[in-house]
């Protein structure tokens, strides 16, 4: 009896030790999964870009974008990991209440050198710290991309990518530490709840552009001298029409890896989590998500009819939702999200006309729409716990606004400052000649279109 | 700073923890080195658009 008592407990670790390891290569495949699906963003907003940029700058615009990507990742890698975990508490560095946070913490995993390089590079014993580092860098790269397509066609390509640096090695994850992570003083004291980084990655990114437009200045010909705009379209909108829908899809990914995975030992309990450590099931991203994209697609449809708004609108849609992704219902989202479809023409012309030439509406979708869907989650969420346990914060209009207007300083200052130096350097504008010869001409080896666009040749009989 | 950082005759056997190249020590110099590499290809980068731009002033 003993002997078969001990071969079933064996039998039962054995199970366990399975299951446990099952458990934790799911964990990995899952955030793994993210960062392909998140560089297919990458791929929509380069798309989107050069399509958007006029022919005389297509490759330009992709030269920066690509470089954008290129450079944030090793910043993210060199100093921005250390930021998110270092500074939740503030730059004091101090340490928060669930131990997961301060100067100490992050000196012990987050430097590319001495005893924590073992958390930076291939562990045996670490399956988790290499991907969740990854799909965090992809937010980075994504806060970057957002600055991008507002200041295409006239910034120099190394000052604009000081500025990604910036952007995503430390304006972005000074947000994310503070209301984004457990110990954030935006969550704990103020209940924040930004699940799905409307505010800390699209505001914050919006933001800090139109920090830089304001000393980037508009496009040769953009206003007149009565102050009027003229529209400078874009050389191909199918490409940036279908650049936004990649953008989209590469969405499912990011708003994936909100999620923290259940079972491990970092983990908020045995189910998925958000990053907040409050209950969450891919069943509700599932419903609010294609909802919210439903429901900006018909509200800029009713106002503009256009279809690069119309599929602005589906990212506005997205973005105006993603707060409460977690806890919306999905009528309540598409109902969020087609007021943003609304909104989104009017803001981007109200921008226009206050003189900022913001080349794809960034500010307005990312930024506008961002921060309204912010207060929108204040207003329709209020009172539910912002995290886990006894006497936790809960979500407010007035917790929202003040995480709204901490994201938008963050992000306003940082590019205003960074942008002011670049300017002060001669690094920011490129010179009027080389703007109005168009910057394809003056620095790309390589043509986008070396035979034009001619018609097709004849159909085959 | 080179090969394997195990000193355990050569096998994976009972290998846990950090497998990289440098875990033994050195993996500081790598990533100054990186760090490095991305500002003076950030100069370099710099020159020539500069040496672009004096071209169409």
């Amino acid at each position: 009896m003993e002997e078969q008592i001990a071969e079933l407990a064996a039998q039962v670790a054995a199970l366990e030790g399975r299951g446990a390891l099952t458990n934790t290569m799911f964990a990995e495949m899952f955030y793994y999964i993210t960062i392909p699906l998140m560089i297919i963003i990458h791929a929509g907003f380069l798309a989107y870009e050069m399509g958007a940029s006029r022919a005389k700058n297509a490759l330009s615009s992709g030269v920066k974008n690509i470089l954008a990507f290129a450079f944030v990742i090793p910043a993210f890698y060199f100093f921005g990991w250390w930021v998110y975990w270092g500074l939740p508490q503030g730059f004091s560095g101090a340490a928060g209440p669930n131990g997961l946070s301060g100067a100490e913490f992050a000196n012990s995993i987050a430097w590319g050198w001495g005893a924590s390089a073992e958390f930076m590079g291939p562990n045996l014993s670490d399956q988790i710290s290499g991907v969740f580092w990854g799909a965090f860098t992809l937010f980075a790269a994504t806060t970057a991309s957002i600055m991008s397509g507002a200041v295409i066609e006239r910034i120099q390509t190394v000052g604009f990518v000081i500025l990604a640096i910036i952007l995503g090695g430390f304006s972005w994850t000074l947000a994310a530490a503070w209301g984004w992570h457990a110990d954030g003083w935006l969550v704990l004291n103020w209940g924040l709840h930004d699940f799905g980084a409307a505010g800390l990655v699209h505001a914050v990114a919006a933001f800090f552009a139109l920090g830089v437009l304001i000393n980037l200045g508009p496009r040769i010909g953009k206003f007149n001298a009565d102050g009027t705009a003229n529209d400078l379209p874009g050389h191909n909108m199918p490409f940036t029409a279908t650049g936004l829908m990649l953008i989209i899809v590469g969405f499912w990914g990011f708003l994936m890896a909100c999620v923290v995975v259940g079972g491990e030992a970092w983990s908020w309990g045995a189910n998925f989590a958000t990053i907040y450590g409050t209950p969450i099931t891919l069943g509700a991203l599932a419903f609010n998500i294609l909802m919210s994209i439903a429901g900006g697609i018909i509200g800029a449809w009713i106002y503009t009819k256009d279809p690069f708004w119309m599929m602005s609108g589906a990212l506005a849609g997205i973005i105006s939702a993603a707060s409460g992704l977690d806890i919306y219902f999905p009528a309540l989202a598409f109902i969020v999200a087609f007021g943003a479809g609304v909104i989104l023409k009017p803001c981007a012309s109200i921008l226009e006309r206050m003189g900022i030439d913001d080349a794809v509406g960034a500010v307005t979708v990312h930024g506008t729409i961002g921060i309204y869907g912010m207060l929108m989650l204040g207003i329709v969420g209020s009172g539910y716990p912002a995290a886990l346990g006894e006497g936790a914060a809960t979500v407010s209009f007035v917790g929202q606004l003040v995480g709204a207007v901490v994201f938008i300083a963050i992000g306003l200052i940082t590019g205003y400052v960074g942008s002011l130096i670049l300017r002060m350097l001669g690094m920011l504008r490129v010179p009027e000649a080389a703007e109005i010869a168009g910057l394809d001409t003056v620095k790309v080896p390589a043509q986008a279109y070396p035979e034009g666009i001619p018609a097709s040749a004849p159909a085959a009989e | 700073m080179f090969g394997f950082p195990h000193d355990n005759g050569g096998t994976w056997d009972g290998v846990e923890g950090a497998v990289f190249m440098g875990a033994n020590g050195g993996a500081g110099t790598y990533t100054f080195i990186a760090i490095a590499i991305c500002i003076v290809a950030l100069v370099i980068g710099q020159m020539a658009e500069a040496a672009k731009y004096s071209k169409h002033k």
